[in-house]
């Protein structure tokens, strides 16, 4: 601890003081931590001046703190033996090469040998960004001396400098508060997730749980109804058959809802994104469909379709559900006719089934998806299916979009994101470089290749230890390269998932993304000497 | 290639990695701190560069520069197997190169070229793991003899960087 040494002597103060004490308040540095680069600065200060002491002084309220200080040991004192108190209300540099002859000083402590003897003197105030002085870089020497006009110009400089440093210390400070915040957000934000997953895993355990226990016994219901039809009793008895026929059809749509909720649940899964051919998983609906499309004698005209990046059970579900909607709700007067097509714009692959049916009355379209909504209610259904496909574009990053077919019907337009070997920007901020991909037989720098992705992969195996076969497994998860490891352009993709798995993986990616500008930037020189 | 798949083995060795990965060292307060201390070391040293920097597993990390311009400047690193800081980190103590040109060591480095690296003195930046994380050098363009004066000063720097980057960690 430093000693306060205490005199009371009356001292001048700025006629603004409160508002100076509040900008200087807001820089934290009398009672925070220390600020070496403080230090330093008074170190040059001192290398300049050529003085054997400088002291960095913020002026508070009562006592004038040394918060860096050369040649000497920091010390506090009473704003009224300080001189640099005066200081702080000039406006500009006070330099001075013998203070005992500068009536403002002479009879300071400092300088009239009670505390020192302070002859060379020379003030640069610390002026923060509104203006207010909230202290001094000074030097100082027991000698007789003029500073040089360098000298001068050098100590206002490291003056700013100062101020620099303080300023970007309150920002940092403001800085890790906000992230502090924001980690502490995101922790809570992990939290209720995790509770969620939790729940809804329960929920969906819950609710397959119960289909499977509700359709048990509907299964010899149906089985008991169908020998119950057979018996002579029954069969001669047109009520009794009459009745028995409502029982099975509403036996079969109790069947037919466990089903879809045993679909629904299924879907909460995760997706397995493999890259799927449409035409293929349409091929396979159309088949599950036959008999329907037969029965409402339904012409289907299926485009070309793409292959697109998904979960193949999800994307038949979705399919199944769409095409299946479109037969169901065809027109009573008009033969159905449904088209299966795709478009791609602007990198987003779109797949829209279009229907000649009854169409879906604007109004209702923004409910359609829920869960249980039914429109034509005279017309046998769940309510369900369209919510699973709801559910199925969120899990793919899509949209789900309703309109008019022309000439009347729906047309339901599926969008999914782009497949992700298209995707560019790094982790490194050298996104620019990364994307620019010199074909092998461009000229190569001695010894650096382009980074590949086999590269990350051994970064990640050898700075993990034994944890890394899971790591990596993860990583091609997250960043959805599953199956496509080895596709260099991918290389962006897979380091920005590095970057936001685990600290040394993040470590990792910024590793190579340097590699990656060295590379770039290398190559071109080479080939522009060439 | 088996020489870097050797050196990035060594580098990444992950008791090292893990304990680089505790320090925040993209935090954006850090770097206007090391520049600091690079700009000082530079100015003590009348040297035109030095860098205060981590060695990743495959490349350097500028944490902190004075004097680097270019593409170095704007990567902040250069690959591991080009970076002379590389050499300080495996050493574990101060290594120096006194002249480029005669050095058979480096005789194919790249990056000596590029950028007219003549000599060289870095200190290593080791933590209280025990762990050497980084280097804090000066670069000439000029061969130079380095003398016991010119490491303390880079000690002194080093000392400082691992002071300030001890606030930086984060468990």
């Amino acid at each position: 601890m430093t000693d306060i040494v205490t005199s009371r002597r009356p001292f001048p103060v700025p006629a603004d003081e409160d508002a100076r004490l509040a900008a200087l308040a807001a820089y934290d540095i009398v009672d925070g931590a220390p600020e070496p680069d403080l230090q330093l600065i008074a170190q040059l200060a001192a290398d300049v001046c050529g003085t054997a002491r400088a002291v960095v002084n913020i002026t508070a309220a009562q006592y004038q703190h040394q918060v860096a200080a050369v040649g000497m040991a920091p010390q506090v004192c009473d704003r009224g033996d300080s001189m640099c108190t005066i200081s702080i209300l000039e406006p500009a540099a006070v330099v001075l090469a013998d203070a005992s002859t500068d009536p403002r000083f002479a009879d300071n402590p400092h300088v009239d040998g009670t505390m020192d003897s302070i002859r060379l003197y020379a003030a640069s105030q610390l002026r923060v960004g509104d203006g207010q002085v909230i202290g001094t870089l000074c030097v100082f020497d027991t000698e007789v001396r003029e500073l040089t006009a360098v000298q001068r110009a050098g100590l206002d400089r490291l003056a700013r400098m100062v101020v620099d440093v303080l300023e970007l210390r309150r920002h940092s400070g403001l800085l890790t508060e906000a992230l502090r915040d924001r980690e502490q957000t995101l922790a809570e934000l992990e939290a209720t997730h995790q509770e969620l997953l939790r729940s809804n895993t329960a929920l969906q355990q819950f609710a397959g749980q119960v289909s499977h226990d509700l359709k048990n016994p509907l299964t010899g219901v149906l089985g008991f109804i169908s020998s119950l039809a057979e018996v002579p009793a029954v069969a001669d008895d047109e009520t009794a058959t009459w009745m028995l026929q409502r029982v099975m059809s509403s036996s079969t749509r109790m069947w037919r809802m466990i089903e879809d909720v045993l679909a629904h649940a299924a879907v909460s899964g995760a997706p397995d994104f493999v890259p799927v051919a449409l035409s293929d998983i349409t091929g396979q609906v159309l088949e599950d469909l036959h008999d329907a499309i037969t029965a409402a004698d339904a012409r289907i005209d299926v485009d070309e379709l793409p292959a697109v990046i998904g979960d193949a059970t999800q994307l038949r579900v979705l399919l199944q559900n769409l095409i299946g909607n479109a037969v169901k709700y065809r027109h009573p007067q008009r033969r159905s006719t449904i088209r299966i097509s795709s478009a791609l714009t602007g990198g987003i692959q779109s797949i829209s089934v279009a229907d000649n049916g009854r169409g879906i009355p604007p109004a209702d379209r923004a409910k359609v998806t829920e869960l249980f909504t039914r429109v034509h209610t005279d017309v046998e259904g769940t309510g369900i299916g369209l919510a699973t496909c709801q559910r199925i574009i969120a899990a793919h990053h899509g949209t789900l979009s309703f309109r008019d077919t022309p000439g009347g019907g729906t047309t339901v337009t599926v969008t999914l994101p782009p497949a992700p070997t298209t995707a560019s920007a790094s982790p490194c901020g050298t996104a620019a470089h990364s994307s620019i991909s010199p074909a092998a037989d461009a000229t190569e720098p001695a010894g650096l290749r382009r980074p590949s992705m086999a590269d990350a992969r051994d970064a990640v195996h050898r700075s993990h230890g034994d944890a890394a076969a899971p790591i990596w497994a993860k990583l091609l998860r997250t960043s959805q390269l599953t199956g496509h490891e080895t596709s260099d352009d991918a290389l962006p993709q897979l380091l920005r998932a590095m970057t936001a798995l685990d600290p040394v993986s993040r470590l990792c990616a910024h590793a190579i993304g340097i590699r990656l500008a060295a590379h770039t930037n290398t190559a071109t020189t080479t080939r522009s000497a060439a | 290639m088996n020489t870097t798949t050797d050196l990035f083995a060594r580098l990444g060795e992950p008791a090292r990695m893990s304990q680089l990965a505790r320090y925040g060292l993209f935090h954006p307060g850090l770097k206007a701190r090391m520049e600091a201390i690079a700009a000082h070391s530079a100015h003590q040293l009348n040297a035109p560069i030095s860098l205060v920097s981590m060695v990743l597993d495959s490349a350097q990390f500028l944490l902190g520069a004075h004097g680097v311009t270019g593409w170095i400047d704007e990567a902040l690193g250069t690959p591991a197997e080009w970076a002379l800081c590389t050499h300080t980190v495996l050493a574990g103590r101060p290594y120096c190169l006194i002249d480029a040109t005669t050095d058979a060591v480096h005789a194919d480095n790249p990056l000596l070229d590029m950028i007219g690296v003549r000599s060289y003195a870095g200190v290593p930046l080791i933590d209280d793991s025990g762990h050497v994380l980084g280097a804090h050098c000066i670069i000439d363009v000029a061969p130079r003899t380095f003398t016991e004066d010119d490491l303390t000063v880079l000690h002194h720097g080093a000392d400082q960087a691992m002071e300030i980057l001890s606030a930086y960690r984060t468990n």
